[in-house]
């Protein structure tokens, strides 16, 4: 599934990788104190999503998908219609995703990936 | 790689924030008022003129007049507007220290009386605008946290007197003083060329330590005030003494004293030291002229937020509401709104008088006090004695060595309480996940056990509600016909930080000071030196990494109670995240989470409810009965004062808000007064 190595997207790969490891500390901490494990396990997806963006691998696609569905999932479970609730937690990771997706659409993936 | 994705990226996040900015909740249905009842008309006023900053001595905020309704409101236009030339000067808007602009101006005849920040009182023609005089009185105001001025005072004086109808004011430097309202000079007679000492009494008061923001009430021949005293500087700051001086000669009548507070002084003798330390009633009073008593909004004993040096009387009449005998000063009843109160929930304003119906229909004689808190007592107005229930209910224990908490709190139980809700961790807030995060581990790690925690050594308290309140200085308005009342909210949640004393010298928080002189100013307005017990405590708003609130929305609302049926008819959210300079963050775009808001709302009788006050620079106008979103009109700074509305010489009603905006707030500055009528062709 190795695709397109000459052009692996670290820019985005590092982002995610950042914010991941940045969510998973803190996240880990306030798990810790008792509060929710939603960060923790994000930070965890995100950054080994970041991994395998960097190493140009698809799968990184992927995974962010799935992240960003459960991600969505569990902010209507936490806050419901709430728009402003929903905010936070659904607008960054969205507009990730569509960073995400228009990797997986760019023509060198594409092409590397057949 | 494809570029396309640099189009669609940012196409599909503008798409989205649009889809935010475009998200409005919808408005609720028009609903209009119910019938009047038989035997609740209203005061006697006829609504042509607006003498009182609140309208009347009772503090309704509510006009007869009927011209501008809910059906034409929409067609409001800028009849004219002025410009008072007066605006922040260097180092008066920064580190936490405010110019705020909170005037409402009085409508006597056919002039507006205005005070600005700097203490010039302005009469203009309230037809045109135009500026008939203006006063400048010297001020020294070098040491003073925050400029403000919320109104002047009308008095006509017995036929016969010099000067006879007077525009009463304070300087920022405790001097009070009136003016002839046809000239601006000064009343000769009045005092010392014009001018009383209000530092007379109060021992050793350090510059800054008092002023009044609030205008002196007028009530059956005297002038009635208090004044502010600089909050958590000291212990034995200036006495919180609430005065009556004689209007004509400016002569000290009588002095209500907290540490002597069974009877007023009476004419203190020259050498009368009033008791330092006690606390202070510098909120806009009311009173029920009629049964000659004036209502006192009290605040907490400084400093605010150690308690263990309160002295008895101190405790007894701390975040009160106290009703004085306007001829003798002396006490009559008292309710205390939180007990042993560390957290400065002052009562910043006069109840709002009106009377409900009782079990039979007849009226009873009531008020409703606001408070910091969202909570409201509805209290018979001569007794003292709650109308609708009040009950203590357990509070957090603890507090700071030597310092414990009241072990209950008083709730109003039988009425919609507007006090916030417990903060949960999933209320933490954020742009993005990842300072939502940060402010959920903050949460987490804060001393927090609802509302009233006891502050911590171990670690900061979040304090929600806290001083800039649920519901601050402006109070709510009421309708005196239809017994409803109309408040708007402000939902910003706080920190406590306390250190001791030794520690915040060594870290530089605060200068040493021996208890001699001036006192150190501390560099931030947050920090509450508080010399003279062992603790330093610094407030600041709870805010994420990115300068955003770390609790959700909604941070603003406008609300309507009916007073008869103690429902809530309506609760909406006010304001938009537009203008929002709220402690640095300029995000700017106008999203409907509700904004903060300081600054009341006005009510007619045509049922219309006007209100600035949001950080947003709006002025709007709601349908009394439904809460729906009338008008509104964009302001040239912030409106954080409360509206006015009179009837001209020209038969035009006139609906007038300062906009000048508020430091504390962070809301654009400025210097304008805004007046709006129908078009000339309409009416």
């Amino acid at each position: 599934m190795r695709i397109n190595a000459a052009s692996p997207p670290r820019i985005t790969a590092a982002v995610f990788i950042l914010f991941g490891l940045l969510m998973l500390g803190a996240g880990g901490w306030l798990a810790a104190l008792g509060g929710s494990w939603y960060y923790l396990l994000a930070g965890i997806g995100l950054a080994a999503s970041g991994v395998l963006l960097w190493r140009g691998r698809r799968l990184g696609v992927r995974l962010y998908g799935a992240l960003w569905l459960l991600t969505v999932m569990w902010a209507f479970w936490e806050v419901g219609m709430d728009v402003w609730g929903l905010l936070p937690r659904v607008l960054v990771p969205t507009l990730l995703g569509y960073t995400c997706c228009c990797l997986s659409f760019s023509a060198g993936w594409t092409t590397a990936g057949r | 790689m494809s570029s396309r994705r640099y189009f669609w990226v940012p196409l599909y996040g503008v798409a989205l924030v649009a889809a935010l900015v475009a998200y409005k909740p919808s408005e609720p249905a028009a609903r209009g008022l119910p019938e009047l009842m038989a035997g609740f008309t209203g005061t006697a006023e006829d609504g042509q003129d607006w003498r009182y900053y609140g309208g009347t001595p009772a503090g309704d905020r509510w006009s007869p007049l009927g011209q501008i309704t809910p059906s034409n409101v929409d067609k409001l236009q800028l009849a004219w507007s002025f410009r008072t030339g007066d605006l922040p000067r260097e180092g008066e808007n920064s580190h936490g220290y405010e110019f705020n602009v909170e005037v409402t101006p009085l409508k006597v005849g056919n002039s507006l009386f205005i005070c600005t920040p700097h203490r010039e009182v302005i009469a203009l023609d309230a037809v045109t605008g135009a500026q008939r005089w203006r006063f400048t009185p010297q001020n020294d105001t070098s040491n003073n946290a925050y400029l403000a001025c919320r109104g002047v005072a009308y008095y006509q004086a017995p036929a016969g007197t010099p000067c006879p109808q007077r525009i009463i004011s304070t300087t920022a430097d405790a001097r009070l003083f009136a003016l002839d309202a046809n000239t601006g000079a000064l009343c000769e007679g009045f005092g010392d060329h014009g001018f009383v000492n209000l530092r007379a009494h109060l021992g050793d008061v350090p510059k800054g330590f008092h002023f009044i923001t609030s205008p002196p009430l007028v009530a059956k021949g005297k002038l009635l005030l208090g004044g502010w005293i600089y909050d958590g500087q000291k212990t034995n700051e200036p006495s919180g003494a609430v005065r009556a001086f004689d209007p004509v000669s400016g002569e000290l009548l009588w002095a209500w004293d907290v540490g002597r507070p069974e009877e007023a002084i009476q004419r203190p003798a020259a050498d009368e030291q009033f008791t330092p330390g006690t606390p202070n009633a510098w909120g806009v009073y009311t009173a029920d002229i009629e049964h000659g008593l004036v209502y006192l909004p009290t605040g907490n004993a400084v400093p605010d937020y150690y308690g263990a040096k309160r002295r008895p009387f101190d405790e007894r009449y701390s975040s009160s509401v106290v009703a004085v005998d306007i001829d003798t000063g002396a006490p009559r009843w008292s309710f205390q709104t939180l007990h042993h109160d560390l957290w400065d929930m002052d009562v910043p304003i006069g109840p709002s008088l009106l009377d409900i119906p009782g079990p039979g229909g007849e009226p009873i004689p009531a008020l409703v006090q606001t408070t910091k808190r969202g909570e409201l007592f509805v209290l018979n107005r001569l007794t003292g004695e709650p109308i609708v229930p009040v009950e203590e209910r357990p509070a957090p224990h603890g507090g700071l060595p030597n310092d414990p908490t009241a072990p209950t709190q008083p709730y109003s139980v039988g009425l919609p309480s507007f006090a916030p809700p417990k903060v949960r961790e999933k209320d933490a807030w954020g742009i993005t996940p990842v300072d939502q995060l940060l402010c959920r581990l903050d949460f987490k790690r804060l001393n927090y056990q609802g509302a009233f925690t006891p502050f911590s050594l171990e670690g900061k308290t979040l304090v929600y509600p806290a001083f800039d309140g649920v519901i601050d200085w402006h109070g709510a308005s009421v309708d005196p016909q239809r017994q409803r009342l109309y408040a708007n909210l402000s939902y910003i949640p706080f920190t406590a930080q306390v250190t001791p004393r030794e520690q915040a010298e060594a870290d530089g928080v605060v200068e040493p000071w021996n208890g001699v002189g001036q006192p150190p100013r501390p560099k931030e307005f947050a920090v509450n030196p508080q010399y003279g017990t062992p603790y330093v405590v610094t407030v600041e708003p709870w805010l994420g990494v990115l300068g955003a609130p770390c609790k959700a929305p909604p941070w603003g609302q406008l609300a309507s109670i009916d007073l008869k049926t103690r429902q809530l008819v309506w609760q909406r959210d006010v304001g938009t995240t537009r203008d929002m300079g709220l402690f640095k963050t300029h995000f700017n775009l106008p999203l409907s989470t509700g904004i903060f808001n300081i600054g009341g709302n006005l009510n007619t009788a045509s049922g219309l409810v006007f209100m600035g006050a949001t950080a947003d620079d709006y002025i709007r106008a709601f349908e009394a009965g439904s809460g729906r979103e009338l008008w509104r009109q964009r302001l040239p700074a912030g409106g954080q004062a409360t509206p006015m509305t009179y009837q001209g010489a020209d038969g035009r009603q006139y609906v007038v808000i300062a906009a000048g905006g508020h430091g504390g707030l962070g809301t654009r500055a400025g210097d304008y007064i805004m007046a709006y009528a129908l078009p000339k062709a309409s009416q």
